[in-house]
């Protein structure tokens, strides 16, 4: 006798440029995966961690008055994705996940935490039946002296 | 003696669902109940109880707790005399059922002692820590465990896609409470609580069984159990690893289970069915369910189920019963002590069955 649910599980075999795979934790406790491909958008957002200035005895050779002390090195990675609306609802919940990380590795399968920015989900046109999503990901920091 | 009252389990569909998210209230009520009223009567002017026996402590002048389900009063004992309490003529405590009585003044200090464990890769019960709960008038106290059952989640993904379906502790496992009472000096022995279960999660305003994960476990008498998906139809992306997560529940111990897929082409058409045993010692936790992949490409859909095929199995667990206030209680061996999560229990490519000799060596 059947203890579950029939769930329809629907196969995407085709080829995919720029894929960035990703799992995260559902409300429930299961946990979810999805393949964003197409545009994906590096960038890096910098922070000053602070400068101080230093006594300077000789102006003549000094190399300068200003010192940093660190930074803060941040990667962002835009993903998007060419979806069916019905998934958009299983979609948004990547953006509440309170653990979302990206494989790095197929074998052995390694993943690294990543973390959708606040409020960064965008459905383009929900009048068609498939529409684009847009999220963009904080990667880890870069550590930097300091 | 103590009683649980009360706990989260509940009846879905006729069969008690024992899954909760530990991110919201698990609590149970205990009743302490120090000594059952066998006989009442008034004598002269005086209302006089009938114990079994009666401990040397209890001296007149004391105050008792008189409990009974509607009401609780708190009572003067005038005299004692063997096996009786005497106390003032009151009509009132005659009426209702005989109750019980709690001795407030002899047993000093009293308190309920809840020991929370969970049960580990190896099925281990192993101590995670202890709550200590006052009684109210009526002799109840209200426990809630699911902060110290929260020590052992991680969010983090710690499945390695090489099984068809796999355990993972950090995403739930079961929990055993036992409970003991102490006062004076003297602390009773603790009594096993039947076993519950946590998954590290948590339910919605309005959605069914409340702080129950009852529309998630699989029943053998109900068909349509859900998987922890929150897509209506989830994508598998071919060549990437990809999983369903579902409660491997203890209601379907000791039966068979086998994972179904039928295959469609791009106009439903049925391709393929197949069926394939999962494995019966990932169960009592949350499991991680794979699909059996390599498709021919005319494969569009699929879809997958759990099923069972009635067979019974042999037990890879300790299944001793015994009974306990409100259902069973199953046994499994008592471990040493609580040891936090940490990174390096997962260095290995699997949660494997701890190893005494490292366990001992990081015990906090």
């Amino acid at each position: 006798m059947r203890v579950t649910e029939k769930k329809t599980i629907k196969v995407d075999g085709t080829c995919k440029s720029s894929p960035v795979y990703v799992s995260w934790l559902n409300v429930y406790g299961g946990r979810e995966h999805w393949l964003f491909d197409k545009i994906q958008t590096k960038s890096l957002v910098t922070q000053n961690g602070g400068s101080y200035e230093s006594y300077v005895s000789n102006i003549t050779t000094s190399r300068g008055f200003r010192n940093e002390i660190t930074k803060v090195a941040r990667p962002l990675l835009s993903v998007t994705a060419m979806v069916d609306i019905e998934d958009i609802e299983g979609l948004k919940t990547i953006l509440y996940s309170v653990n979302v990380e990206m494989l790095v590795s197929q074998n052995p399968v390694k993943w690294q935490t990543i973390f959708p920015q606040v409020g960064s989900f965008r459905i383009n046109d929900t009048r068609q039946t498939k529409a684009t999503i847009e999220i963009t990901f904080e990667l880890a920091d870069i550590n930097i002296q300091g | 003696m103590i009683t649980v009252t009360q706990d989260p389990s509940i009846l879905v569909n006729g069969v008690v669902s024992k899954w909760f998210p530990v991110h919201q209230p698990i609590s149970f009520t205990l009743q302490r109940r120090d000594m059952e009223v066998l006989q009442r009567s008034r004598v002269g002017n005086e209302i006089q109880f009938k114990f079994a026996s009666m401990p040397s402590s209890v001296k007149a002048g004391q105050t008792i707790a008189y409990v009974r389900k509607q009401s609780t009063v708190n009572l003067v004992i005038k005299s004692i005399a063997g096996n009786y309490i005497k106390v003032a003529n009151d009509p009132f405590l005659l009426f209702w059922e005989n109750g019980f009585i709690n001795l407030n003044d002899a047993l000093i200090g009293y308190y309920i002692e809840t020991k929370v464990s969970y049960i580990d890769a190896s099925l281990i019960k192993r101590t995670i820590g202890t709550v200590k709960t006052k009684t109210d008038s009526f002799g109840k106290s209200k426990v809630s465990v699911q902060e110290l059952l929260k020590t052992r989640c991680d969010n983090s993904n710690q499945f390695f896609y090489n099984a068809i379906n796999k355990k993972l502790l950090n995403e739930g496992s079961g929990f055993i409470l036992d409970f003991r009472e102490a006062f004076n000096t003297f602390v009773s022995a603790y009594v096993p609580s039947n076993s519950f279960y946590f998954a590290n999660g948590s339910k919605q305003l309005q959605e069914p069984n409340g702080y129950n994960m009852g529309e998630f476990v699989p029943k053998l008498n109900f068909s349509e159990n859900k998987f922890l998906s929150v897509f209506k139809r989830p994508t598998f992306f071919v060549g990437y690893p990809f999983s369903l997560s579902f409660i491997y529940s203890d209601l379907l111990s000791n039966f068979q289970i086998q994972r179904k897929e039928q295959t469609k082409g791009i106009n439903g058409a049925v391709i393929a069915n197949t069926a394939d045993n999962i494995f019966s010692a990932e169960r009592n936790n949350l499991n991680r369910l794979m699909l059996k992949q390599s498709y021919p490409s005319t494969v569009k859909t699929l879809d997958v189920w759990l099923e069972s095929t009635g067979v019974a199995t042999t037990s890879n667990r300790t299944e001793r019963r015994r009974f306990f206030t409100g259902g069973f209680s199953e046994s499994y061996t008592a471990g040493a002590t609580f040891r936090p999560l940490r990174p390096i229990d997962y260095v290995t490519n699997e949660i494997r069955p701890r190893n005494e000799a490292r366990f001992i060596t990081f015990r906090s």
